[in-house]
C-alpha cells in the first residue's frame, strides 16, 4: 500500500501540483475573504508584519510573492501549532503558511474619476495596474494619487488554490518510503546509541568480529 | 555508561602506524568522555552544572561545544537544547563532534580511508579495504538484526537518533516531556557533529521534524526517518546503495 502511494506521489508531483495541495496545504475557502483595508503610503497593504527572515528565501523574499496562499492549513508534516516557525530563521516554507490575504473585492476596482492634474504633477485618481502573473500567482497593484502625489499604494495577492499548491510544491519534502527489513553486506551500522551492553549483541559487533 | 567505538582504517599503512592512529583516537575519545560525560562526577560539564566552574575557567573544547550548542539552539528555535532535561547536558552534540574530530585527527595523521562508528554515529573517509565506498546500514527500528536502509558513503557522516535503544530519552523542550512521533531519525551529511545534532533535534520535534529535515537538504544534509507507527520517509538525494 505504501509503495503504491509513494509511486503515485513520484509521478504526479511533476505533472500536477494539485497533489501537493492535497497532501499539505488545503486552500482556504474562496468565498468571503477578509475585506481589504487601504493602507497608508509605504505599506504594500496585503502583507502583515512580514517576518524578516522571509527575505532570506530568494523565491519568496519579494512582497508580491509572500502572501501567495491561503490561511495556512497545517499538514501533518508541518511544524505544529505552537511552534518553531514563529521565530525559526530557517523556516523557508514561511511563505506557504500565510496570513489570510486581504484582497477582498479590490481586484474588481477600476480607476476612479480623474481630477484636474496640478501643473507638472500626477493626475489625481486611483489607478489599478495590469495584473501580473508570476509563478506564485497573480498580483495587481493599485495606487491612489492625491494632490498630484501618490498617497496610497496597495497590492492584492493571489487567493486561489493555485498559488497554494505551487508554494506547497516548492517546499522540499521527504518522500514516503517503505521500511524494509534487509540483511546486506555492510561495513558499519548506524543506530541509536549503543550502550556497551547492547553493542555486544549488535550487528556492529558481529561485523567487527567478522573483520578480525 | 560506555559507548562502543569501532575503528576501521583501510589505508595500506604499516601496522605500527595504524596502531598508533587507533591509540590516538581512543585517547581522544577518553578525553572527551572525561570532560563531557554527565555520568562522571568530576567531569568538566558536571563541575559547570554544580557551579564550580565559570566561563572564564572553561577549557577551549568546552567553550567551543557550549558556544555551538547555543548557536544550534537559535538555529533550531529551541528544539536543540543543551538544557532540555533541566540541566546542562550537551551530549546530543558531543557524541557526533567527538567522532568528527577523531576522523580529522586520523586524516591529519595520514589516513585517507577510514570509517569510525561510535555508538551508532559514523564518520567515513575514502573507501574500504576493497576499494569500494563504505556501505553503512541503518539499523531497523524494530528488528535489531535487520537494516532498514543501506547507504553508500565516501567522505561523509551518518548519525541516527532513536527511541528503540534508550527509550524516550530525548525530551521535547517545548513540553518538557519525552518526544514522541518518530522512532528513528538518521541524518547524512558532511559533518557528523551537525548531523548528530540535527537527528536529535528532529526526534525532539516529533512528526513536525519531517518538514524541518526536508529543509536541510539545501545544505547537504539528507535524512531517513521512521515514525512510531511505522511510516518511513527519505530525502531526495539520500545516498542509498545500489
Amino acid at each position: 500500500m505504501r509503495r503504491s502511494t509513494a509511486a503515485a506521489v513520484g509521478t504526479l508531483t511533476g505533472a500536477a501540483l494539485i497533489l501537493g495541495v492535497r497532501l499539505s496545504v488545503t486552500p482556504a475557502p474562496l468565498a468571503a475573504p477578509p475585506a481589504f483595508e487601504a493602507q497608508p503610503v509605504g505599506d504594500t497593504g496585503a502583507v502583515t508584519d512580514p517576518p524578516a527572515t522571509a527575505t532570506r528565501d530568494g523565491a519568496r523574499g519579494r512582497p508580491t510573492e509572500r502572501a501567495g496562499g491561503e490561511a495556512g492549513e497545517q499538514a501533518t508534516t508541518r511544524p505544529g501549532g505552537d511552534d518553531p516557525d514563529a521565530e525559526d530563521p530557517d523556516a523557508e516554507d514561511r511563505g506557504a503558511e500565510p496570513t489570510p490575504t486581504r484582497t477582498g473585492g479590490r481586484s474588481a476596482q477600476q480607476p476612479s474619476e480623474e481630477a484636474e492634474a496640478p501643473a507638472g504633477g500626477l493626475r489625481d485618481g486611483t489607478y489599478t495596474g495590469t495584473a501580473a502573473t508570476n509563478p506564485y500567482g497573480t498580483v495587481q497593484v493599485r495606487i491612489t494619487v492625491s494632490d498630484g502625489r501618490i498617497s496610497k499604494v496597495a497590492a492584492n495577492y493571489p487567493t486561489t488554490g493555485q498559488s497554494g499548491s505551487i508554494n506547497a510544491a516548492a517546499i522540499p519534502r521527504l518522500k514516503e518510503a517503505t521500511v524494509e527489513a534487509q540483511s546486506a553486506d555492510i561495513d558499519a551500522v548506524s543506530g541509536a546509541t549503543f550502550t556497551s551492553e547492547s553493542y555486544i549483541t549488535s550487528l556492529q559487533a558481529a561485523l567487527d568480529g567478522a573483520a578480525r | 555508561m560506555g559507548t562502543a567505538v569501532s575503528i576501521d582504517v583501510a589505508d595500506p599503512l604499516p601496522a605500527a602506524a595504524v596502531t598508533a592512529m587507533i591509540d590516538d583516537v581512543c585517547a581522544w575519545l577518553h578525553e572527551v568522555d572525561g570532560r563531557f560525560s554527565t555520568y562522571r562526577p568530576d567531569s568538566e560539564v558536571n563541575r559547570v552544572h554544580r557551579g564550580e566552574l565559570t566561563a572564564d575557567g572553561f577549557s577551549p573544547d568546552l567553550a567551543l561545544v557550549l558556544q555551538t550548542c547555543a548557536d544550534l539552539w537559535r538555529e533550531t528555535d529551541g528544539y536543540f537544547d543543551a538544557y532540555a532535561t533541566g540541566r546542562l547536558d550537551p551530549s546530543g552534540y558531543v557524541k557526533g563532534w567527538a567522532v568528527e574530530v577523531a576522523s580529522a585527527r586520523l586524516a591529519a595523521a595520514g589516513s585517507a580511508h577510514h570509517c569510525l562508528n561510535a555508538g551508532g554515529d559514523i564518520r567515513s573517509r575514502g573507501h574500504n579495504a576493497d576499494g569500494k565506498p563504505w556501505r553503512v546500514g541503518i539499523r531497523h527500528p524494530w528488528l535489531p538484526d535487520k537494516l532498514s536502509w543501506v547507504l553508500s558513503l565516501s567522505d561523509g557522516a551518518v548519525a541516527t537518533s532513536g527511541t528503540y535503544e534508550r527509550g524516550d530519552h530525548v525530551v521535547n523542550p517545548r513540553s518538557g516531556t519525552p518526544a514522541t512521533g518518530l522512532r528513528s531519525v538518521t541524518v547524512v551529511g558532511p559533518d557528523l557533529a551537525l548531523a548528530d545534532a540535527y537527528a536529535t533535534t528532529a526526534l525532539a520535534m516529533g512528526e513536525s521534524g519531517l518538514a524541518w529535515l526536508a529543509r536541510l537538504t539545501a545544505r547537504g544534509f539528507t535524512s531517513a526517518v521512521v515514525t512510531d507507527d511505522g511510516r518511513a520517509f527519505t530525502s531526495d538525494g539520500l545516498p542509498v546503495a545500489a
